[in-house]
């Protein structure tokens, strides 16, 4: 036995631990104490009660804290859903959406380095989140590319943020094109929240600095605004080769406006614009020497949004909405360029008819788009394309016994220029036995439509040097006979307010999947002249040949055991088995995408309102290990301390992957691991 | 890697421990943190009393000063504490708890829970004939045509008033409460 050197001799070693343990036992007993003390204080009350000598209007002005995290929505809707609401993003220290989006079960979120984030829900966990459909206040995110949503630019002013719903599944028929493992919706505060002014500004190691100001106002009636902008300067996290290249900046500014024009129309206006140095490292393949290259650079990722939105509310439930938006993406990447426009038009009607509610809508999407080629090993053809789509819902939610039971029908209708009208039917039943539980079960058919990627998209991988001095190449092939993926899903759910302040949620669900995105060799290899100069090809394309299946489940409970502490967790199992189709010529991809996704999460929060002025929160997370991306099971801890002065002035210390220096998350990027850094920051929120 | 477990193993023992301190340093505790939502809609409740002018005939029927939970009671203990010991005008208030509209008449205020969502219609209609004030937090409560109804804005508890309901049902409201409404159905302009 090798004799190593420990810091702590034994006997110092025996005093510290006896130490540790009679403090430990003097602070359960005083919390003990202190835990009675304030449940009798809670008791008293009587007219003396502070709150019975309260003013109407100061009564109006006291901030509450809720009790259960079971609000409506959440409670009636058949679905696994899950609301990260702002004071989750607040009390966690998120600086940008995905960090937020781990409060949520289901949902896995793997840091890939400072500007990319592995995001799936239930499985598939990719750069690209395929099959996930992303909205923020109803505008769609999501990229025709690649059919997937690019985390880095999807950005606000995080403080604007109301809610996120994350929406595990295939989602109610409602939502718009891909939604087949589940749906996040983004939604910000309507404008007339966020009156006054809100500056704010902080850094740290890594968060190196940021800036955050937003002004709103309204005309006292029916008129408010708000106009924002931010910016912010991020660090590279750890690289063991020293190639930190993900240093990320950008800047964001946007606004609001919303109008009432009177108590049945609505009207808002808002719109974003955004530019961004994204640090990145990709693999560029050329036919030409030197054939194969990492470039370190950054990309240059700008855009901006409009939106305009009309709601009228005719009353008993019934309302109509038309929204139109207009969305540019630009994107400069050291081997691809793109350049996309969106326009989108969507119609929604709800309304009442005997026991039932019945909404509606048509929606179409419009894409031209212009890829510009950078490398020789990824190009586009055509490199100029204009993606349309149309999309027709209709869900029927039938009350058969009033408050009780009820049944929900619908299905949407998707079509696309390359795709033909595919139907996407699902029944959700919701059973609430007792004003304390629910129980729902759901089946549900969605498609994931084919992208620019499949279908027009060449990317080129180098091999080798070859036989007879020729340069060996594989080459993914555009496949203009792509197929939608296909999913059918089955969703079992259960919730229950189990006493006032104690909640839980829990969801299961089995999908099988068929025509699968598959990485498949066409032929054998044979040489080639073009692209010159000559040389030998292995033909592959993008198929259908994969298939499988994922099963799981989730339970996240809540409990307040007093009003001042506020625990959280969640545990989220996935079981994939992913495997060839018959036929298929898929080269092997299945294990991979088995082992990108974790079979385990965990996380568990706590919350403390240590006074007035001071609240922490502490969170621990475990997620296990990624065979597929050579990740090793890792959990660590975040903590962020708040402490606020006075009414207008506050602090936050955050502090997060605080149980290692550093640790890998997701394999994503060329090279070795990118391993995420221990990093803290402190922010200054000025508010009036 | 001796060492390692070690410091590990003491650091993580140390964020354990920041944990439950956390959990002892409450003190006087109560009075600094927030109130929670029946805390301050009970309050809402029994202030609504000293606002409120009952006109009708059951005005004096009662020796005390009911307020009624009708349904699923989300108050608890919380209501009867708001209100003990409390008078309005010369009567001493008192919490109720009803299951059904018909045990209302002596009720001045009635809260009708979320439970009684489905009931709605037919609650409201008897409520008016006895000239109860009725009170809810169900959403569109006012709009249905309840007299109050509690609206969550930002973190606290606002209310909106129907003034035409109160009126059906002889009641008058101080301009005072109508004031501090966040919306009043009724008056013009809305």
């Amino acid at each position: 036995m090798t004799k190593t050197n420990h810091p702590f001799s034994f006997p110092a070693k025996l005093i510290l631990i006896s130490l540790l343990s009679l403090s430990t036992l003097f602070i359960l007993f005083i919390g003990f104490q202190d835990v009675m003390h304030a449940q009798v204080l809670e008791a008293n009350g009587g007219a003396d009660n502070p709150l019975s000598q309260m003013s109407l209007e100061q009564l109006g002005n006291i901030q509450v804290t809720t009790a259960s995290k079971a609000p409506e929505e959440v409670w009636k809707t058949p679905a696994a859903v899950y609301v990260i609401t702002q004071e989750d993003i607040e009390r966690s220290g998120a600086t940008n959406i995905p960090e937020a989006l781990r409060l949520a079960p289901g949902i896995e979120v793997a840091r890939i380095d400072s500007d990319k984030w592995s995001i799936g829900i239930r499985g598939f966990g990719s750069r690209l989140s395929r099959s996930v459909l992303v909205l923020i206040d109803g505008r769609t995110v999501y990229t025709t590319l690649f059919a997937g949503t690019y985390w880095e630019v999807q950005d606000t002013l995080l403080d604007d943020i109301d809610r996120i719903e994350v929406i595990r599944g295939p989602g109610a028929t409602i939502w718009g094109p891909n939604a087949v493992n589940g749906v996040i919706n983004i939604i910000t505060k309507k404008a007339k929240d966020t009156h006054g002014t809100l500056a704010s500004a902080g850094g740290g190691n890594i968060e190196q600095g940021f800036a955050n100001l937003r002004h709103g106002g309204g005309n006292g009636k029916n008129l408010d605004y708000r106009v924002y902008g931010k910016g912010f300067n991020r660090s590279p996290e750890h690289h063991t080769d020293d190639q930190n290249y993900d240093n990320w900046r950008g800047g964001q500014a946007g606004f609001r406006l919303d109008w009432a024009k009177n108590e049945r129309d609505n009207f808002t206006v808002q719109g974003d614009i955004y530019d961004q140095a994204d640090g990145e490292s990709v693999q560029a393949t050329s036919y030409t020497p030197p054939y194969s290259q990492i470039l370190d650079s950054a990309a240059r990722l700008s855009g901006g949004n409009i939106l305009g939105r009309w709601t009228r509310t005719q009353g008993e439930g019934k309302d109509i909405q038309l929204q139109a938006y207009y969305d540019r993406a630009n994107r400069r990447e050291p081997n691809l360029g793109d350049i996309r426009d969106t326009f989108d038009v969507d119609y929604l009607q709800r309304f009442h008819v005997i026991r039932q509610e019945i909404s509606w809508g048509l929606g179409t999407r419009f894409t031209p788009a212009t890829n510009i080629e950078v490398v020789s090993g990824l190009t586009f053809q055509p490199d100029k394309r204009s993606d349309q789509l149309f999309t027709a819902f209709f869900q029927d939610e039938i009350a058969l016994v009033e408050n009780r039971l009820s049944l929900s029908v619908g299905s949407k209708l998707l079509r696309t220029n390359f795709s033909p009208v595919q139907l996407e039917p699902s029944v959700r039943l919701l059973w609430t036995p007792t004003g304390k539980q629910t129980l729902w079960a759901a089946f549900t058919h969605a498609v994931r439509t084919p992208a620019d990627v499949e279908r027009d998209f060449f990317l080129s991988g180098y091999i080798g040097p070859g036989p007879g001095g020729l340069q060996f190449f594989a080459r993914f092939n555009a496949n203009r006979n792509f197929r939608s993926e296909q999913m059918n899903g089955y969703e079992l759910g259960y919730r229950r307010l189990i006493t006032k302040t104690l909640y839980v949620d829990l969801s299961s669900f089995y999908n099988h999947y068929s025509d699968l995105f598959s990485e498949d060799i066409t032929g054998s290899p044979f040489i080639e002249d073009n692209p010159p100069p000559t040389h030998i090809l292995l033909p592959a394309e993008f198929g259908n040949g994969l298939l499988g299946t994922t099963k799981g489940v989730e339970i996240a409970p809540e409990w307040r055991p007093t009003h001042f502490w506020h625990l959280r967790g969640s545990y989220s199992y996935l079981q994939m088995d992913i495997e060839r189709s018959r036929n298929s010529l898929d080269i092997g991809t299945a294990p991979g995408i088995e082992g990108s996704s974790p079979k385990h999460q965990a996380i568990l929060q706590s919350g403390f309102d240590i006074s007035k002025k001071f609240t922490l929160d502490l969170a621990y997370r475990y997620i296990s290990a990624l065979p597929g991306q050579k990740v090793h099971a890792y959990s660590t801890g975040d903590t962020v301390f708040g402490w606020r002065f006075n009414e207008h002035l506050r602090l936050s210390l955050v502090g997060d992957n605080l149980l290692q220096p550093y640790h890998a998350e997701d394999g994503g990027d060329p090279g070795p691991l990118v391993l995420i850094k221990r990093s803290a920051y402190a922010k200054l929120t000025w508010q009036n | 890697m001796g060492r390692d477990l070690g410091a590990r193993a003491i650091s993580r023992y140390l964020v354990f421990l920041l944990f439950l301190s956390l959990f002892g340093a409450q003190t006087s505790h109560t009075q600094q943190t927030h109130p929670t939502e029946s805390q301050v809609k009970a309050a809402y409740l029994y202030n609504f009393g000293k606002f409120v002018t009952w006109t009708g005939t059951n005005a004096g029927s009662s020796a005390s000063f009911d307020i009624c939970v009708l349904g699923k009671d989300p108050f608890g203990v919380v209501l009867d504490s708001t209100v003990a010991g409390g008078n309005i005008g010369e009567k001493r208030v008192t919490a109720k708890k009803i299951s059904s509209l018909q045990e209302s008449d002596h009720c001045r205020i009635v809260f009708i829970s979320s439970s009684e969502q489905a009931r709605l219609k037919a609650i409201l209609a008897a409520a008016k004939a006895g000239g109860t004030l009725t009170v809810s937090d169900i959403p569109h409560f006012a709009d249905k045509g309840g007299m109050i109804e509690f609206v969550p804005q930002e973190n606290r508890i606002r209310f909106e008033v129907n003034l035409p309901a109160t009126e059906e049902a002889g009641l008058t409201l101080s301009s005072e409460l109508l004031k501090v409404a966040t919306r009043v159905i009724g008056k013009t302009g809305n």
